[in-house]
C-alpha cells in the first residue's frame, strides 16, 4: 500500500498510481495511433484507458469522518473484542483497507487485521483484537485506507487511534478448599467456633441465654432433659497475596505460550484473588521489590475489579534484589499469607520463615518456569551460565530451608496447584504444626 | 537482491499470483510481436522484464507507465499491413498487467487480497478488454477500406463520450460488479 510515512497529513483523495497509469498509458497511445497512423496502439491502450475513464467521472466530492474503537474498558488476556469502525460519508468510498497497529502480545483477525473489503462488505466481516498477555496497553489502534470508485482515488492512511486499556490476567483457578484460620463475621468459611451458622456442630443440654429456637425437641423428648442444637460460625478469611517484583525470568508469549516468572505470578495471585473473592474472603496485595500499590483488605466484586487491575499494572523493579534487608509484611493474626516469589531473593525466603514461625498459615507458591534463563545481553554467556547455576543452587538451598521451617512450597501449575496446600494448612490449628 | 526476496515471501499467496501477472503481462506482450514479424532484440525484452519485476514490486509507482509504454512502443514496429491476432493477446496482457497491479496496490503485500474485490475487477476486465477486439475489427475494416483523415480521432471520441456515458448511468458500487 503506497502512500507517505506520516498518516496524520492525509486527509484528501489522491489519485492512485492505477489511475495516473491509466490516463498516461492510453493517452499516450492514443495520440501515437492519430499522429503516427498505428491503429494498433489504439488496440492496445484503449482497454487500460477504459479503466481509468469511470474513475475520473466517478471523482469522490465527500469527506469521510472515520471514528471507531473498541467498546470495552478492559479485558482478560485471551479473550477478544470487535474494533468498529464507521465511515460518515461513504458514498464515494468503493474499497475499506484496514491494518491493525503490530502491537507485542496482541492477535488481530481475519487475516492478521490486515485486509481490504468492498464498502458494502464492512458490517460483515469483524475486525477483532484479542491482547494474549496481561498488562496496560493500546488495543485496536488501526490504520484506514478508502479506495473510491474503480481505484481512481485514496483516502488515508488515516490513523484511527486504539483505546488504552488495563489487560487482566486470566482467573482459571477454582478451589472448594477451606482457608485456614477463618476470622471475622461474615463469610463462608467454617470456624472452629460455635456462632449462629447453619452448619450442625453439637448438640448439648440447654443453658441460660439459649434461644428456644435452638431447641432440639426430639433429642428433649427422648432424655426428659431440654438439649439445643449448636451450629458453627461462618465467618470470613483473610488472604494476604505478597506478589515478588524484583525481576522477572523467563520467555513470556502471552496466554497461549511461554509464561515468564512475572506472569505465572501475576495469574496465580488474580486466580487466588477470585477464589477468595467468590467465598466471601477478604484479600488484600502487597506487592514488593516493583512498582505497584499494596491494595488494603477488602472483598466484594469491586474490590476484585481492583486487585486484578492493580496486578494489570505491576512493573518489575530497576534496582537487584541483591541489595534488600529484611521484609517486614506486617501481617495480623488470622491472615492467610500466599507468597509468590521466583525466591531468588533471599529476603522473600526469609520473611515467609519469619511468618511460618509465627504461627501463621504460609504458603509460597514457585513461580519460577523450569525452563528460566537469564539474558546473557553483552556478557560473556559461559560466565552467565556459571552464574545461574550457581544461583539455582542457592535457591535449592533456599527451597530446603523452607520444607525444614514447615512452610509448603508449591510450583504454580494452574488449576489445583494450592488445593492439597490449603487444605491441609485449615486442618492446622491456629499456632501449631501441620 | 535480498531485500527482493525477503519482500516476495512476505507477500501472501494472492499478492504473490497479482503481481506475477503484473511481471510477467508486459513480457507477453512484448513477445507477442515475434508471431506479427518482428520479435523484439532480446535487449529491449531484458529491459521490460527488469522494468515489470520493479513494477511487481511496487505496483502503484510511476514505473508501471514506463514499462507499459515500453512493451506497447515495440508495436510500431510491427509492419501494418494489417493488424495481426497476436495483438489482441498483447492489449490482453497490458490489461492484465495494470488491473493486478491496480488491485495489488490497493491492499497491504502481506494481506490476502479479498475475494469480492477480486472478482469485482475480473468483470471490469473482462467489459473493458472488450473494446480491443472491436476496435481491431473496426481497424481492420478502414484499414482494407482506406479510412479518410480524421476518422480516427473522431471515433475516439465517440467511444470516450460512449464509456463516459455509461459510466454515468452507473450508480458507485453497481457499475459492472
Amino acid at each position: 500500500m503506497a502512500g507517505p510515512s506520516d498518516p496524520h497529513h492525509l486527509t484528501g483523495w489522491r489519485p492512485t498510481g492505477g489511475l495516473v497509469r491509466g490516463v498516461v498509458v492510453g493517452l499516450v497511445g492514443l495520440v501515437a495511433a492519430v499522429v503516427a497512423g498505428e491503429p494498433v496502439l489504439l488496440v492496445l491502450t484503449a482497454p487500460v484507458l477504459l479503466t481509468a475513464v469511470p474513475a475520473l467521472l466517478r471523482r469522490p466530492r465527500s469527506t469521510p469522518g472515520l471514528t471507531g474503537g473498541v467498546g470495552h474498558a478492559s479485558l482478560h488476556e485471551g479473550q477478544a473484542a470487535e474494533v468498529a469502525l464507521r465511515i460518515d460519508d461513504h458514498t464515494d468510498v468503493e474499497q475499506v483497507t484496514r491494518v491493525v497497529t503490530p502491537a507485542p502480545h496482541e492477535h488481530a483477525a481475519p487475516d492478521g487485521g490486515r485486509f481490504t473489503v468492498r464498502s458494502a462488505d464492512l458490517d460483515r466481516v469483524a475486525l477483532v483484537v484479542s491482547p494474549r498477555r496481561w498488562g496496560s496497553r493500546v488495543v485496536g489502534e488501526e490504520r484506514v485506507v478508502l479506495t473510491s470508485t474503480w481505484g481512481g482515488y485514496r483516502w488515508g492512511p488515516v490513523l484511527v487511534s486504539g483505546r488504552r486499556m488495563r489487560v487482566l490476567p486470566t482467573t482459571s483457578y477454582r478451589s472448594r478448599a477451606e482457608s485456614p484460620h477463618p476470622r471475622g463475621l461474615v463469610g463462608a468459611h467454617r470456624s472452629t467456633r460455635s456462632g449462629s451458622g447453619t452448619e450442625l456442630s453439637g448438640i448439648r443440654p440447654f443453658q441460660p441465654g439459649d434461644r428456644l429456637r435452638r431447641v432440639n425437641w426430639r433429642v428433649s423428648v427422648r432424655t426428659d432433659t431440654l438439649h439445643v442444637t449448636t451450629t458453627r460460625a461462618e465467618q470470613d478469611a483473610g488472604l494476604l497475596l505478597v506478589v515478588d517484583l524484583f525481576a522477572d525470568h523467563g520467555a513470556s508469549d502471552g496466554v497461549d505460550g511461554r509464561a515468564s516468572s512475572l506472569d505465572l505470578t501475576v495469574r496465580a495471585a488474580g486466580a487466588l484473588a477470585e477464589h477468595a473473592a467468590r467465598t466471601g474472603d477478604r484479600v488484600a496485595l502487597r506487592p514488593i521489590g516493583g512498582r505497584a500499590r499494596p491494595v488494603p483488605m477488602g472483598a466484594g466484586r469491586r474490590h476484585l475489579q481492583r486487585l486484578l487491575g492493580t496486578l494489570a499494572e505491576v512493573r518489575t523493579a530497576d534496582a537487584h534484589g541483591d541489595d534488600v534487608g529484611r521484609l517486614d509484611l506486617r501481617v495480623g493474626a488470622g491472615t492467610t499469607v500466599v507468597l509468590l516469589s521466583p525466591l531468588l531473593v533471599d529476603a522473600v525466603a526469609t520473611a515467609a520463615v519469619d511468618l511460618t514461625r509465627r504461627g501463621l498459615p504460609v504458603v509460597v507458591i514457585d513461580t519460577l518456569p523450569p525452563d528460566a534463563a537469564p539474558d546473557a545481553g553483552a556478557s560473556d554467556p559461559r560466565l552467565v551460565d556459571i552464574a545461574w547455576r550457581m544461583r539455582r543452587l542457592e535457591r535449592e538451598q533456599v527451597l530446603h530451608a523452607l520444607a525444614a521451617a514447615g512452610c509448603p512450597v508449591v510450583a504454580w501449575r494452574g488449576a489445583g496447584t494450592v488445593d492439597e496446600v490449603l487444605r491441609r494448612l485449615s486442618r492446622r490449628r491456629p499456632g501449631g504444626a501441620a | 537482491m535480498t531485500d527482493v526476496l525477503g519482500a516476495v515471501r512476505s507477500w501472501s499467496a494472492s499478492q504473490r499470483g497479482l503481481r506475477a501477472v503484473v511481471a510477467l503481462g508486459p513480457v507477453v506482450a512484448v513477445l507477442a510481436a515475434g508471431p506479427a514479424g518482428e520479435p523484439a532484440p532480446w535487449w529491449w525484452v531484458a529491459a521490460v522484464v527488469m522494468l515489470a519485476g520493479r513494477h511487481a514490486v511496487l505496483p502503484d509507482s510511476g514505473v508501471g507507465v514506463l514499462v507499459l509504454l515500453l512493451a506497447v512502443g515495440w508495436w510500431v514496429r510491427v509492419p501494418d499491413d494489417g493488424l495481426p491476432a497476436s495483438a489482441l493477446a498483447a492489449a490482453a496482457a497490458v490489461l492484465a498487467a495494470h488491473v493486478a497491479a491496480l488491485v495489488a496496490a490497493s491492499a497491504p503485500p502481506d494481506a490476502r487480497v479479498d475475494v469480492g474485490v477480486l472478482r469485482s475487477w475480473v468483470l471490469r476486465g473482462v467489459a473493458v478488454l472488450a473494446a480491443a477486439p472491436v476496435l481491431w475489427l473496426l481497424a481492420r475494416a478502414l484499414g482494407e477500406q482506406g479510412a479518410p483523415a480524421g476518422l480516427w480521432p473522431a471515433g475516439l471520441l465517440a467511444v470516450l463520450l460512449a464509456v463516459a456515458a455509461a459510466a454515468s448511468a452507473f450508480p458507485p458500487g453497481a457499475a459492472p460488479d
